[in-house]
């Protein structure tokens, strides 16, 4: 190896570290900030010892405009649309509008993926405390509910990604539920 | 032992005894009860009852504006977890609802009791599927709950019993539709009656706020406790200033009239006499004195200022008491008997005002007659420069024939009076108010955009219990629903949707099914559904444990949700229960009144049955006065033995009366409650002035002595009730405007007879 590779090959090296001991979930928090995501595939598994087997959900979810959308396909077709503090689901003809606050367990979701895609530092520790472990091209963020009534559900919130996507969440209920969401790529059609 | 120090030793004396009474019995109040009326019949008592002291009178509306709507929603989070903290708040509405435990809810447990339940395995399926669905959404809350209510009895009771009808949220904080305001709804612990409370109620709202004071962030309050509060200090500052600017005027007055500051207190003396003794007698007979008795009641006893300026005017010392004696001993009384109208006003702050008065103006009498001579030992007179005023304004009012004038003007005022007496009253209470009409639009305003209108109709069913009252509200309500369906009304409120009667719920208790039967239904309802075979044992456990409870009534739900609901809706009215149904847009009075008949319950509209009692007080006062008046008369009659001697005091008395009346007719328009009780205090103002007037006619004293007392009077008393008059707060307007045109006609039309009677006896 020419001693003009090696230097190289330590440039890069260096670049990556400094990069790296830099990175915090201010700085991930940073490459969301506001954009918008839009429609991707998801499959959602929730093991619970209420049930005897899993309930196992597909469709697509989108963040765009401030509004989370979620399109249930299987097992029944549905949309969900959370704008604000309000959860609109619609059942074909019909439609039925909830407030999410009644609702911690869908709070802390819709919480989490809002902080996260609008970059919503404040927002994310005001509920949670935050761990953030790996690096740029795959992270980890773990969150613990802060708040007495929410902490009451779950018990911790882990959300995967690399670079600025995200990969999964998983939601780790005290009742010891647990419910994994894994989402696809991005689906432009 | 020398008259004077024995009358000096026993007067200070008793004014030290009576002291020490009053500082060891020092029972103020400032809950305004005492002045509000009780009602002068079954269903206005209750009314006034609900008015004062009902839930929604404890109900204070917190609103914060502002351009943030995230700020908007932390302000109220943060304001109701801090404001719950300080006990001073029976329950706080606005922000994410907590359910109690339901191991500790006597509502969860009594779940089935309280409400229709569909046991078929049908509806129990759809039910099961439904809370499959939800548990994947995330919308399941509470683990423990979803096992022992998975058809969700419990949670669509909760949502029935909430007070706004439709309600916008964010963060979940309660907002206005356009996300400007955010609300918080606040049930104050203390009673609204209880000023003091309230103020620091009020005051920790503002202290909690306090942090976010520049935050670009405002906040606004509005509702019962705020307005009396409001009205508490906007009274206080106003007495107190007025007292300030009125003691300091008079002072003044007194200082140049007499060029003495010893004379300046000699002539408080029986004022400040007359208070002590009103105070002990109040607290003698009612075991209190309420704040505004003694503030308004010194007021009124200011017209005792006068007696010893007439006695001044006539030299100070004991001989002058003693011409005097008759004169004075006369006006005191009929001025008393003119302030018996307040015993029977029916409002006890009033009555407490009356014998405040009463015993006041005699004691004041009492020790200017007794007392303050014997602080004299020479003559005294006013500077002579009141000699030349009294002249030139009699020679005035003789020039322009005022007598004359004052015939036509009462025969007009009376005329008028005739004519326009049923209309000549104000009836409604909004124009007494001391709350202004900014804060009026300010509750409305707040009130429609969190769509919590302030109900004012109502039907009211009456029985002997709870269960009667109950059953028949639970009889009336589906007629109620066809109301709605035929627009006659847009929503209703009754106990019953919250409180079933015990009869009803020993129904739903009989209809229960039993054990093995909802094992069955609960069995072949999970039939194809994923849920553990176990999981809702509990549920079954809870619908059998339901059949053997015993029923719920009222007092059982002390401490729940439901308590502040169902007790602004059922009311324990001594021997007689009440229940209560609001009516939200009655569109056509007349059907709903029809509809009242045929269900044994009665419409009660409220602005209109407070427009009747008003009437009523009005009434009655206006009796009361008409009776003192003849007792007047038969006082005078008695004393003077003269028909020519009584038509020449009693006339201008009540020309002086009809002309106030005529006048504040025109000026004002229509003349309340409290326009009337102070024509009491013309009535003795002017009844005063006419005495003395006569004493000049029949040469006990002289021109310049009454012509200056009486200016002197009327300048002290018009220098008090015209500040008052010019205040912003209704009641003291329509106190001060009385007794400063009546005042001033007195002074007008005496000084006008004594003219004419030094005339007729310079002729002779």
């Amino acid at each position: 190896m020419s001693k003009w590779m090696i230097a190289m090959l330590l440039i890069s090296l260096n670049s990556y570290i400094l990069a790296d001991s830099t990175f915090g979930i201010k700085e991930l928090l940073k490459k969301f900030d506001g954009r918008q995501y839009p429609l991707r595939s998801y499959v959602e598994r929730r093991e619970s010892d209420f049930l005897i087997t899993p309930i196992v959900s597909e469709g697509y979810i989108s963040y765009e405009n401030n509004e989370l959308i979620k399109l249930v396909n299987n097992p029944f077709k549905k949309k969900f649309t959370v704008i604000d503090d309000v959860l609109i689901i619609t059942d074909g003809e019909y439609q039925k509008t909830i407030s999410i606050s009644d609702y911690p367990g869908l709070k802390s979701f819709v919480t989490v993926f809002r902080a996260i895609l609008a970059g919503d530092y404040e927002g994310l520790i005001e509920d949670f405390n935050t761990n953030l472990s790996g690096n740029v091209d795959r992270w980890s963020l773990e969150l613990k509910p802060k708040n007495v009534k929410l902490k009451s559900i779950i018990y911790e919130i882990a959300v995967n990604g690399k670079f600025d996507q995200i990969n999964s969440f998983d939601f780790y209920e005290n009742g010891g539920d647990h419910i994994k969401i894994i989402l696809g790529k991005i689906d432009n059609e | 032992m020398n008259k004077k120090i024995v009358v000096k030793t026993i007067w200070i004396s008793l004014v030290l005894l009576i002291s020490i009474f009053i500082l060891n019995n020092n029972s103020f109040k400032t809950d305004i009860t005492q002045f509000l009326p009780a009602g002068v019949d079954k269903e206005s008592s209750l009314l006034m009852k609900l008015l004062q002291d009902g839930p929604g009178s404890r109900v204070i509306i917190a609103e914060f504006s502002g351009e943030n709507k995230d700020e908007l929603a932390s302000v109220a989070k943060y304001m109701s977890v801090e404001l719950s903290k300080t006990g001073k708040f029976q329950k706080i509405l606005g922000t994410e609802i907590s359910i109690p435990d339901i191991d500790d809810d006597i509502l969860f447990r009594y779940r089935f009791l309280l409400t229709d339940t569909d046991f078929s395995v049908k509806n129990i399926k759809s039910e099961l599927s439904k809370r499959l669905e939800e548990l994947s959404y995330g919308l399941i809350v509470d683990r423990k709950q979803f096992k022992r209510d998975p058809v969700n009895v419990y949670l669509s009771y909760l949502k029935s019993l909430s007070s706004i009808n439709s309600r916008y949220t964010y963060k979940g904080v309660w907002f206005s539709e356009d996300k400007k305001n955010s609300y918080l709804l606040l049930y104050s612990s203390s009673s609204s009656l209880d000023l003091i409370s309230q103020e620091k109620v009020i005051n920790s709202i503002y202290k909690s706020f306090g942090i976010y004071e520049n935050k670009n962030i405002k906040i606004k309050l509005t509702g019962p406790p705020v307005f009396a509060v409001y009205s508490k200090s906007a009274i206080q500052k106003t007495s107190q200033f007025i007292s300030l600017i009125s003691s300091i005027g008079i002072v003044i007055l007194i200082y140049f009239s007499y060029r003495s500051f010893r004379r300046v207190f000699l002539i408080s003396i029986p004022l400040l006499s007359g208070i002590l003794s009103g105070t002990s007698v109040v607290l003698l007979l009612f075991g209190q004195i309420h704040a505004i008795t003694l503030a308004f009641g010194i007021t009124i006893l200011g017209i005792a200022i006068d007696y010893p300026i007439h006695l001044y005017s006539h030299g100070g010392t004991r001989s002058a008491a003693k011409q005097i004696r008759r004169t004075l001993a006369l006006s005191a009384i009929t001025t008393s008997i003119g302030f018996i109208a307040l015993l029977l006003s029916g409002f006890d702050g009033l009555q407490q005002m009356g014998v405040f008065a009463i015993f006041g103006v005699i004691t004041a009498a009492f020790v200017t007659h007794w007392v303050l001579p014997e602080f004299e030992s020479r003559e005294i007179y006013l500077q002579a420069l009141y000699d030349v005023h009294v002249k030139n304004i009699i020679l005035i009012l003789n020039k322009i024939k005022v007598i004359d004038a004052f015939k036509v003007l009462t025969l007009i005022s009376i005329i008028f009076f005739l004519f326009n007496y049923p209309n000549l009253w104000e009836k409604g209470i909004k124009k007494i108010s001391p709350v202004p009409e900014q804060l009026i639009n300010l509750d409305e305003q707040i009130r429609s955009r969190i769509n919590a209108p302030e109900p004012g109709e109502f039907l009211l069913i009456s029985g002997r219990s709870q269960e009667q009252v109950l059953q028949k509200s639970e009889e009336i309500v589906p007629d109620l629903e066809d109301l709605i369906k035929k627009s006659l009304l847009k929503s209703f409120d009754a106990p019953s949707l919250y409180l079933p009667s015990k009869s009803r719920q020993a129904k739903r208790q009989e209809n229960l099914p039993l054990k093995s039967s909802i094992e069955d239904i609960v069995k072949q309802a999970q039939d194809n559904l994923p849920f553990q075979n176990q999981l809702f044992v509990p549920f079954i456990t809870d619908i059998v444990t339901s059949k053997k409870l015993p029923l719920l009534d009222y007092n059982k739900l002390k401490d729940t949700l439901l308590e502040m609901r169902v007790s602004s809706l059922l009311i324990d009215d001594v021997n007689e229960w009440h229940a209560v149904i609001p009516l939200d847009n009655v569109s056509k009075i007349a059907d709903i009144e029809n509809f009242a008949k045929i269900h044994d319950a009665q419409y009660i509209n409220t602005a209109n049955k407070i427009s009747d009692m008003m009437g009523i007080y009005l009434n009655n006062a206006l009796v009361s006065m008409s009776y003192g008046l003849c007792f007047i008369l038969i006082i005078i009659i008695l004393v003077f033995r003269s028909i020519k001697k009584v038509t020449m005091i009693v006339l201008p008395v009540i020309s002086v009366i009809f002309m106030t009346v005529g006048c504040l007719a025109l000026i004002i328009g229509n003349l309340n409650i409290f326009h009337v009780i102070s024509l009491l205090v013309v009535l003795g103002i002017s009844l005063d002035y006419f005495l003395y007037v006569d004493r000049f006619k029949s040469n006990a004293s002289g021109y310049k002595t009454i012509g200056s007392s009486l200016l002197m009077c009327s300048m002290t008393t018009l220098l008090v009730f015209f500040i008052l008059s010019i205040t912003s707060i209704p009641v003291l307007q329509a106190i001060g405007q009385t007794i400063s045109i009546g005042t001033f006609f007195s002074l007008v039309l005496s000084l006008a007879y004594i003219g004419a009677i030094d005339q007729n006896k310079t002729h002779i």
